[in-house]
């Protein structure tokens, strides 16, 4: 039986990635076939998972479609959390032209278990729009081998990001020039309004009286340890 | 205008306040050592009064070199990689005659003497089906272009050398020729062998009076069954050499007008010939190399007659390589007899002078010109702090065996105090004679470099002298499949902080044959093997991945983990493999493929007591089509943070994103839509996310990154404004600090903000790298070596992302300046003033002892040492300061306090009778 867990819509938050490419040239469908496995050896069996569908890889809309665990993988994934070893995920991306690549990825197993199985897959883009990875991680990553029970176990809480590859910075010469423009023009209405601080404007004339001060301050024998304050009063 | 003013001087002014020398301190702390590369042709001039060798290399250059002492006359270096290789040079006394290119030959004409290009042409390689090759000599004057054609012709032009005019052009019928015809040049004739069932023919061209004798070698050579060589002997006569492979000797003939004359002797398949002219008759010189000794001896070209005089036996130096003769000149000696001096080049890239027969005049260790790894290590500490340093040796015994330890520990002291007074005392060891120990400051060094010519180099670090050096046998580094660069890791197991054990450095390099991975294990300080008796230890497996451990064992020796084709683990040396089980858990690898795109993840916690497994546990696919990576630039594994954020306008902190195990990935390719494009990717290898990526449009190569703390900074040709740009990304935590303790990458999967910012530099940049301190408090300066040859050092303030267009106070509080596009290269921060460095291909930096203080090693052709402080020597008195003045002043204020005192207590009395 298929249930779908959520669907989500995922923007590019500004104080996440500052700032969202500036135009997104491609769009499209994206399927991933997800596997994943509870062994802990060197060559894992992997087991069907669900399947993960981005129906548009601008805006991130996402229709999930993920089995709830049975209780054997319950129980595989307490005893893998119990032996601090790492639950495997395997994706399948098809791509446009129609060949299947495949990613790997891994996160703690007992952060999984903590987490009652939330987590968050996030699908990495090249310029071209083709993903380039998929990785997983778990909210909230924490492992304090707290004990958990089973009916927390049920279903996969799935968070989907998509992650755009973003666009170079060029020199920005146009901008300095408008500047150095602005500042011309303003100095030639002869209104070049100094926002300087006090100190940036008057230092010139600040420094000699602090000299000054300083010096006779020294030469004044009888000045002690009051002079400081007595010329700083004057 | 009043900010650019403002800027203006503020540029200067942190200039200024930063770099640049005295003109008294020249050399002082820097020295320059300048290059050839491996010799390709060269030509011995003895008729002017300054005896000069002139050579070309495979590098490029053409120089001129003193014959007395090795030392460049003069030097030039050509165009970059195929367009500038030397496909020829030739000498005749008034001109040296080079030519360079590929496609389109470049013909260049240098004055002997001074080195002035006199003339300059060109000549385009004719677009032939079938081309075999082209040779060219020089002869009477003229420049002969031979050029060959499969199953057709053999066409033979010659040149004017000064003005390039086509003087002659001679069309030589030859439709035997086939295409893997064997065919050499012994000026002036052109000689070919052809082979028919069992008999050899050999075809002579003159190829100034285009005659063609075909001859059988029948007669002498017999039956032939193998295959056959033919190679030309260097010299002044036509000479050429026939051995039948698997023989022990081979066969001289000289060519001539008619066919050949065969010389009377066989000689020994092993020796090295060449044909010197001695006033009117010709001498075949001989070199046989024999279990470490050379044996030279010559004999008359035309009757073979042996000439007592030039036998001769030297031993060999065990550091050189077998050699060739690359050029010879034999002269009537001013007692009596004959001398020739030969030009050696062996195959560990030196240059070699010797006097016939004798010994060797000069060296010069050309393997320097392409190093390929580079270390920079701690001198061991003086005697004298040895002996303190046994004194902590014994960690079990109580106080009471710790004080019996320092009272034996100071008579013994004593004991060598007085026997040093008296003369007594025992020779200190070689290291403490040549000054060879740590300084205070720890600014003496040893730059340890391994050369691609299969050469490791001790080399002192205040001297530039070579102190020990290290010929490996059937090694050669790796090369970087992307880029083509040769590399070969380089592993300081145990520092010389660990007394008594010795320093101990492994070199992994592979084997010329097999391709299998070959550690050389070595002491960094004399050189000498720590291992076996070459100290070359055979992996017998194709290395995939090495790194080393980060805790040593027992001896505080720090393994070196090898990961093979098939995935299995190896430990070096098998002692470490228990510390290797204990971190098991918390070790991950990462391996990148530049063609397929794949970067694969590895844990090793499935690892067992008995050995080391390694699962796979990511893989992520970066490239499709035509893509690749191109470079893979982790962090300095040494690098500290001092500081963990950055203090704002606003009295906040922003903190930095200071993680590990991120690795930035380059990755180039070409679409049509995007033209040529970089894109650069920072992933954090231990859970195989990627943790940002940024793309670019019409950029390509030379692309270089540097990648430390919390930024990176990449440098690439702009393709549509033709220019190179400089590319800064910072990454920031935030205002919050996730953990303040040690980052996690499996818990931690927060996403950084990244500030970034661009910026031109008006030059071509050859290699970059940031600076680097004991404890990361100096702030960080970029070194950027320019194709100029300059060092360029640029304060991280102007490459800074936060550096806005428009100044709010606040970020004029945080001190960030005003957003200028163009990077300005003023000659004060050029850190190599006028020792022009050419070619660089890498710079490395090593802290010293002082936090101020940075050390610079900047090879490529050239090497060049020098020190740099970013935030000026705050903890170092200036060479030029007063101690004078400072003792009078001080002393004269005691002096004064007394009097004044006396005097006023005199004062005080007097006040009191009154």
């Amino acid at each position: 039986m298929f249930r779908y867990v959520c669907g989500f819509l995922v923007f590019y938050t500004p104080w996440i990635f500052g700032f969202q490419p500036d135009i997104v040239e491609y769009d499209g469908h994206l399927s991933l076939n997800l596997q994943h496995s509870f062994d802990h050896v060197k060559e894992p069996q992997f087991f069907d998972r669900g399947t993960v569908d981005i129906q548009s890889i601008r805006t991130g809309a996402v229709t999930l479609k993920q089995k709830p665990l049975s209780v054997e993988d319950k129980q595989k994934l307490k005893a893998l959390a119990e032996k601090d070893g790492l639950y495997r995920l395997r994706a399948f991306v098809q791509a446009l032209d129609g060949r299947e690549t495949s990613f790997l990825t891994f996160v703690k197993a007992c952060s999984l278990a903590e987490s009652h199985l939330s987590d968050i897959l996030t699908v990495s883009l090249d310029h071209t729009g083709s993903v380039i990875a998929v990785s997983m991680s778990t909210s909230p990553a924490i492992c304090e081998g707290r004990h958990i029970s089973h009916e927390h176990l049920q279903h996969f809480n799935t968070t989907v990001f998509v992650k755009h590859m973003e666009q170079g910075p060029v020199p920005d010469t146009a901008a300095y020039i408008q500047k150095l423009e602005k500042e011309r023009e303003a100095r030639e209405r002869g209104e070049t309004k100094d926002n300087r601080s006090f100190l940036a404007k008057y230092w010139m004339y600040i420094v000699p009286v602090v000299i000054f001060v300083v010096l006779s301050g020294a030469a004044n024998p009888d000045g002690g340890a009051g002079t400081g304050g007595g010329g700083a009063g004057r | 205008m009043k900010y650019s003013v403002t800027v203006f001087v503020l540029l200067t002014w942190a200039f200024r306040w930063s770099f640049c020398i005295y003109e008294d301190q020249i050399g002082k702390f820097d020295w320059r050592q300048t290059y050839i590369g491996k010799l390709k042709f060269a030509y011995l001039d003895t008729i002017s009064t300054t005896k000069k060798a002139f050579v070309a290399t495979e590098e490029n250059v053409v120089a001129a070199l003193n014959l007395k002492t090795g030392q460049i006359v003069w030097r030039h270096v050509l165009e970059k990689a195929d367009q500038g290789e030397i496909q020829f040079m030739d000498g005749d006394g008034d001109d040296i005659v080079t030519v360079s290119g590929r496609n389109i030959f470049v013909v260049r004409t240098w004055d002997p003497h001074n080195g002035f290009l006199k003339s300059e042409w060109t000549v385009a390689q004719p677009l032939i089906r079938r081309l075999i090759d082209i040779k060219w000599f020089l002869y009477q004057k003229q420049l002969f272009q031979v050029v060959s054609v499969a199953l057709s012709d053999i066409t033979i032009t010659a040149y004017n050398i000064s003005a390039g005019t086509k003087v002659s052009s001679d069309l030589i019928h030859a439709p035997w020729m086939a295409q893997d015809s064997r065919c050499v040049l012994a000026v002036p004739y052109l000689a070919c062998l052809d082979k028919v069932g069992q008999e050899v023919l050999l075809h002579s061209f003159s190829l100034t009076g285009a005659g063609t004798q075909t001859k059988s070698l029948s007669a002498f050579m017999g039956e032939v069954k193998t295959s056959v060589t033919l190679e030309t002997v260097g010299g002044s006569q036509p000479v050429v050499e026939v051995a039948m492979v698997g023989n022990s000797s081979k066969h001289i003939l000289l060519l001539e007008a008619n066919g050949f004359t065969l010389y009377p002797h066989q000689l020994p398949s092993a020796a090295k010939l060449y044909v010197a002219s001695y006033e009117k008759s010709s001498i075949v010189l001989q070199a046989l190399y024999m279990e470490g000794w050379l044996v030279l001896s010559g004999s008359t070209l035309e009757t073979g007659k042996e000439l007592s005089d030039l036998a001769g036996k030297l031993k060999y130096p065990s550091g050189l390589g077998e050699g060739n003769i690359a050029a010879a000149v034999c002269s009537p000696k001013k007692d009596k007899g004959k001398g020739c001096r030969i030009l050696l080049v062996t195959d560990d890239h030196a240059i070699a002078l010797m006097s016939h027969p004798g010994k060797f005049v000069w060296v010069r260790e050309e393997a320097l010109a392409s190093i390929a790894a580079v270390e920079i290590l701690d001198l061991p500490v003086s005697d004298t702090d040895a002996a303190i340093e046994k004194e902590f040796d014994h960690k079990e015994t109580g106080f009471v065996g710790m004080f019996v330890h320092r009272l034996a520990s100071q008579i013994l002291q004593l004991r060598s105090l007085v026997l040093t007074i008296l003369g007594l005392g025992e020779p200190p060891s070689a290291g403490q004679r040549a000054g060879l120990v740590r300084d205070e400051f720890g600014l003496h060094k040893m730059i340890v470099v391994a050369s691609s010519a299969g050469k490791v180099f001790g080399i002192d670090n205040l001297s530039g002298e070579i102190i020990w050096q290290q010929r490996l046998e059937n090694v050669k580094p790796y090369v970087d499949q992307a880029t083509g660069k040769n590399h070969a890791p380089f592993f300081v197991q145990r520092t010389t902080r660990h007394f008594p054990s010795p320093a101990q450095c492994a070199l992994l390099l592979r084997h010329k044959v097999t391709d299998e991975g070959v550690l050389f294990v070595f002491n960094p300080i004399t050189g000498q093997p720590l291992a076996e008796s070459d100290g070359l230890i055979s992996l017998g497996y194709k290395v995939k991945q090495s790194f080393l451990l980060h805790e040593g064992n027992k001896e505080s020796l720090r393994g070196i983990l090898l990961l093979d084709n098939e995935d299995n683990l190896h430990v070096y040396p098998e002692s470490a493999q228990s510390v290797a089980v204990a971190m098991a858990a918390t070790i991950f690898i990462f391996t990148a493929d530049p063609n397929s795109g794949l970067l694969v993840g590895y844990s090793l916690a499935l690892s067992t007591k008995q050995n080391l497994i390694a699962t796979r546990v990511w893989e992520i696919k970066l490239t499709h089509g035509s893509q690749r990576i191109t470079a893979v630039i982790s962090k300095s594994s040494i690098e500290k943070v001092h500081s963990q954020g950055r203090v704002l306008g606003d009295r906040s902190v922003l903190y930095k994103y200071i993680n590990p195990n991120l690795v930035a990935v380059l990755t180039q390719g070409f679409d049509p839509v995007h033209k040529q494009f970089l894109n650069i990717y920072l992933i954090d290898v231990v859970s195989g996310s990627v943790i940002f990526s940024i793309s670019h449009k019409r950029a390509r190569e030379p692309v270089h990154i540097v990648h430390s703390e919390n930024w990176l900074l990449y440098s690439y040709f702009s393709d549509k404004s033709r220019r190179t740009e400089i590319v800064t990304l910072e990454l920031y935590e935030g205002k919050v600090q996730s953990n303040t303790t040690a980052f996690s990458s499996v818990a931690a999967p927060l996403q950084p903000i990244v500030d970034r910012q661009a910026y031109i530099l008006p030059g071509m940049i050859e290699s970059m790298k940031e600076t680097i301190t004991e404890k990361g408090i100096t702030s960080k300066h970029i070194l950027v070596a320019l194709a100029n040859g300059a060092i360029l050092e640029i304060p991280w303030v102007f490459l800074d992302p936060r550096r806005p267009i428009t100044v709010t106070s606040e970020m004029r509080e945080e001190g960030v300046i005003p957003y200028m596009p163009e990077l300005p290269i003023p000659s004060e921060a050029i850190i190599n003033y006028n020792q022009t460095v050419q070619r660089v291909r890498g710079i490395h930096t090593t802290p010293s002892g002082l936090e101020s203080t940075c050390l610079v090693f900047v090879y490529g052709l050239d090497m060049f040492y020098t020190r740099v402080a970013p935030s000026k020597t705050f903890d170092l008195l200036k060479e030029d300061f007063d101690h004078f003045l400072i003792t009078a002043v001080l002393l004269g204020l005691t002096v004064t306090s007394y009097i004044t005192k006396k005097l006023a207590s005199r004062k005080a009395l007097k006040q009191a009778w009154k």
